[in-house]
């Protein structure tokens, strides 16, 4: 049912939308006032603007992997349906068609009409990104047979880890780009925000793992996370490398300012998104109807 | 749609021969060993010698509300209005896998072309309106039947059966023995 290629869509496509989101709400917000805080912020965040499209179209190779026939995947766009699989698919495409508009107008003739419209292509990019975000979530979310991952926590902890990473790769972009001195007082913001997020993500997973704890069978998946197959994966990648890690740094460089361990942070939480993905596919179980056993969900 | 047809599994009368089963993957050519569109299921009940096993031959349930035709995106699988049931056009799948993950029954399988596959009431085979399916032609002991759901509601009755549960409302009456041989 599900594989490393789904895991790996749902990271990507998560983080380069999450990135794009985070640093076109900072730029269209700059177009209606600038205060020195968010101009700041650009600093790191505008980064996103390429990044976002381009990872995004990397994930949709990872989805497109997946399928047994790719080559008919186009079908999804001819086919009248609702499915939030084919409403993922068009916002993807309109994501990435969008924002690579909105780059090569607003990088043409600086026109008022040109900026317009640059806004209006950045303003529906920026629409699409927010739901590749969370359709995923909800799409996996959707399935009473998965009854760990059938419920609302899960697509907020997607879109909670999907800002996350997407901050982590800005902040590592702007420190591989710009000069330290420059972006600093950006990078002070940009960790508070992603502080807030991430403390957030914790919450929400603390109270998945409590409801699942609570519940049967989504007991047999918190038992896994917890202290079963999965611990591993789940304390060291997803609450050690995408909690514990990038507060720790955060609290760190916001009161040192000058301090450089923030990419260590910004770095575990694109690492703890990745292992989040995974063990929540690896530690889902899917039921039958029929027979009320487990059956094949990963693999 | 005209009329939903379906099937009654009567396990008051099912062995367990597995000639449903049989009949299923010589007919539509499915090897060995790869997987099945109908499969015998067997549930055990008690304590010895107070012991009740119960055989359940099914396949798709064709459902009245199917999950799988609402989440494929590029409408593959629809449901006829004919009778009812849902089929699937391989020649439009594109093998996201959607329908197995939709499905509570955990019907659909992928072939080794990665595409989905069920049970299509022997469509496929040219069976015409009013002939009954491979495997139902095929049980020796007559524990399946298949035809207008209405009329499979009244066979399930006589025998104290009902309809498998679900919200997608499954098109499959089934019967059982209410208690094992030796106490009824």
């Amino acid at each position: 049912m599900v594989n490393s290629f789904i895991a790996w869509y749902l990271f990507l496509a998560g983080m380069g939308a999450g990135a794009f989101f985070i640093s076109a709400v900072v730029d269209l917000s700059l177009r209606r006032w600038s205060p020195a805080w968010l101009e700041a912020a650009a600093t790191v965040t505008d980064g996103g603007m390429y990044l976002g499209p381009a990872t995004v179209g990397l994930g949709l190779v990872f989805l497109l992997a997946d399928l047994g026939y790719p080559e008919r995947s186009f079908q999804v766009f001819f086919t009248p349906s609702t499915s939030l699989l084919t409403l993922g698919s068009w916002a993807i495409v309109a994501f990435i068609g969008c924002s690579v508009l909105a780059l090569l107008v607003g990088g043409l003739l600086e026109t008022p009409l040109m900026r317009r419209l640059e806004t209006a292509l950045q303003v529906l990019a920026t629409l699409f990104a927010a739901f590749v975000i969370l359709y995923s979530g909800v799409y996996l979310s959707a399935f009473p047979s998965v009854p760990f991952l059938n419920n609302a926590l899960v697509p907020v902890i997607f879109m909670l880890s999907a800002l996350s990473t997407g901050m982590g790769m800005l902040l590592i972009f702007g420190f591989v780009t710009r000069d330290g001195e420059d972006v600093a007082p950006g990078v002070s913001i940009c960790l508070r925000a992603d502080g807030i997020t991430v403390a957030l993500k914790a919450i929400a997973l603390a109270a998945l793992l409590l409801w699942a704890h609570m519940s049967y069978p989504e007991s047999l998946s918190a038992e896994a996370l917890a202290i079963g197959r999965l611990a591993g994966l789940f304390w060291c990648g997803v609450v050690g490398a995408g909690i514990v890690v990038p507060v720790a740094t955060e609290l760190w460089c916001v009161r040192r300012p000058h301090s450089l361990s923030y990419v260590v942070g910004a770095g575990a939480a694109i690492a703890g998104g990745l292992c989040l993905r995974y063990a929540f596919l690896l530690a889902a179980v899917r039921f039958s109807a029929v027979t009320g056993g487990a059956v094949t969900f990963w693999g | 749609m005209a009329v939903q047809y379906g099937f009654f599994v009567d396990g008051t009368r099912c062995v367990k021969c597995f000639s449903c089963e049989v009949a299923c993957q010589q007919w539509h050519g499915l090897k060995a060993g790869t997987w099945l569109r109908r499969t015998v299921f067997e549930t055990v009940e008690g304590k010895f010698p107070s012991v009740t096993r119960r055989f359940t031959s099914l396949s798709c349930m064709h459902c009245e509300d199917p999950a799988c035709v609402a989440v494929c995106p590029v409408g593959a699988l629809s449901k006829r209005d004919e009778d009812g049931l849902v089929v699937v056009d391989s020649a439009r799948c594109i093998g996201c896998r959607s329908c197995a993950l939709g499905c509570p029954f955990d019907v659909p399988r992928y072939r080794e072309d990665k595409t989905m596959d069920k049970c299509d009431g022997c469509l496929s085979l040219g069976r015409a309106p009013g002939e009954e399916p491979r495997c139902v032609l095929t049980c020796p002991t007559r524990a399946l039947h298949f035809g207008p759901l209405s009329e499979m509601e009244s066979l399930a009755s006589a025998k104290g059966g009902a309809r498998m549960e679900g919200e997608t409302a499954p098109s499959v009456f089934v019967a059982h023995r209410l208690k094992p041989i030796s106490e009824s």
